[in-house]
């Protein structure tokens, strides 16, 4: 299926990689992927488009070579960058849908952020360990923010301190792709959140609805203030 | 009020791995206090001075106590507990 959704995925590692492998038939017509880094040994059991032979290569590059031979008919473009607060509009520009995979809550909360402003919807994840979430977004539904309102200061786990398991991120990449190409379809999935939680097998949605008090919905945040992302954001 | 609370995997450290534990409590406060009688350092984990802590979602049963009563939610015997935090990793 040849689609019209330009899409730009928002780093390539555990959540990043299965959302390549399956956006084959997605209805994506173009993908531009965003990341600065490389892959490293110790990514391969959970990101799954590399492989041994890909160790120190740019990520992005991986990527362009993953989607030819996965999803040759969809155009593509690695930006070898982070997403930060000074590009995140530019980057968003020319693109109809956003995926978000990256590893750190600062730049979570500067996708749902900048996707709203520029008036797009974006499909959102985080995993460590043996559990995590995704959420898919429209302009008119419930934002991350409305779901953990702001970026904490410190108690959060990232999956480079605690670790996370390959499993983990193929299931929530998998929901991540199956929102994405339901989005495509014209489906309602604003506010849609899954919860996966891999020891005792549960997979549960609920819907996130908007909070009165949320900066986001209310349009109190106008633009991307840097120190609104006061961890250092990664893609 | 006998309920069941969901724990999520960055928290199991503090119930010895377990899932789901059991707790006691009329209200969502009341369970959080009998969860940190029994698991010490629970409260800590989910509030704040001024509530439930920002990056924590409770909810009960599917429904975020933020659109019921918050802390003075009232629970049945039998209902369910869920805790999301904030997950960063990707």
């Amino acid at each position: 299926m040849t689609g019209s959704a330009s899409l730009l995925v928002i780093g390539v590692g555990g959540l990043g990689s299965p959302v390549i492998d399956l956006l084959a038939a997605s209805g994506v017509r173009r993908v531009t992927v965003v990341d600065d880094d490389r892959v490293e040994e110790s990514n391969l059991h959970r990101q799954t488009a590399f492989t041994e032979r890909d160790i120190g290569r740019e990520k992005v590059a991986c990527a362009i070579e993953r989607l030819a031979i996965v999803a040759p008919e969809i155009e593509v473009e690695g930006l070898l960058t982070r997403f930060l607060p000074s590009n995140a509009l530019s980057l968003l520009d020319g693109h109809s849908v956003v995926i978000e995979g990256a590893d750190n809550l600062a730049t979570k909360f500067l996708a749902a952020d900048a996707s709203r402003l520029a008036g797009l919807p974006v499909i959102q994840a985080g995993a460590v360990r043996w559990s995590g979430w995704a959420m898919g977004t429209t302009p008119e539904s419930a934002c991350l923010r409305c779901l953990f309102e702001d970026i904490p200061a410190d108690r959060v786990e990232t999956c480079a301190e605690a670790g996370v398991v390959g499993p983990v991120v193929g299931v929530l990449g998998g929901l991540q792709a199956a929102l994405l190409a339901r989005i495509v379809r014209g489906e309602a999935v604003g506010g849609e959140l899954w919860h996966y939680e891999a020891l005792d097998g549960g997979l549960r949605q609920t819907m996130v609805r908007r909070r009165r008090d949320c900066p986001l919905c209310a349009g109190e945040i106008r633009d991307l203030r840097p120190d609104r992302y006061s961890a250092a954001c990664a893609a | 009020m006998a309920v069941t609370v969901r724990i999520p995997t960055p928290l199991r450290t503090l119930t010895g791995g377990q899932e789901e534990v059991p707790a006691d409590g009329g209200t969502v406060a009341e369970v959080i206090e009998n969860l940190e009688a029994n698991h010490p350092g629970m409260k800590d984990r989910l509030c704040d001075d001024k509530g439930v802590r920002r990056f924590v979602n409770i909810y009960h049963n599917d429904e975020d106590i933020r659109f019921l009563d918050n802390l003075q939610t009232e629970l049945k015997e039998g209902d369910t507990l869920s805790i999301v935090p904030a997950i960063a990793g990707g």
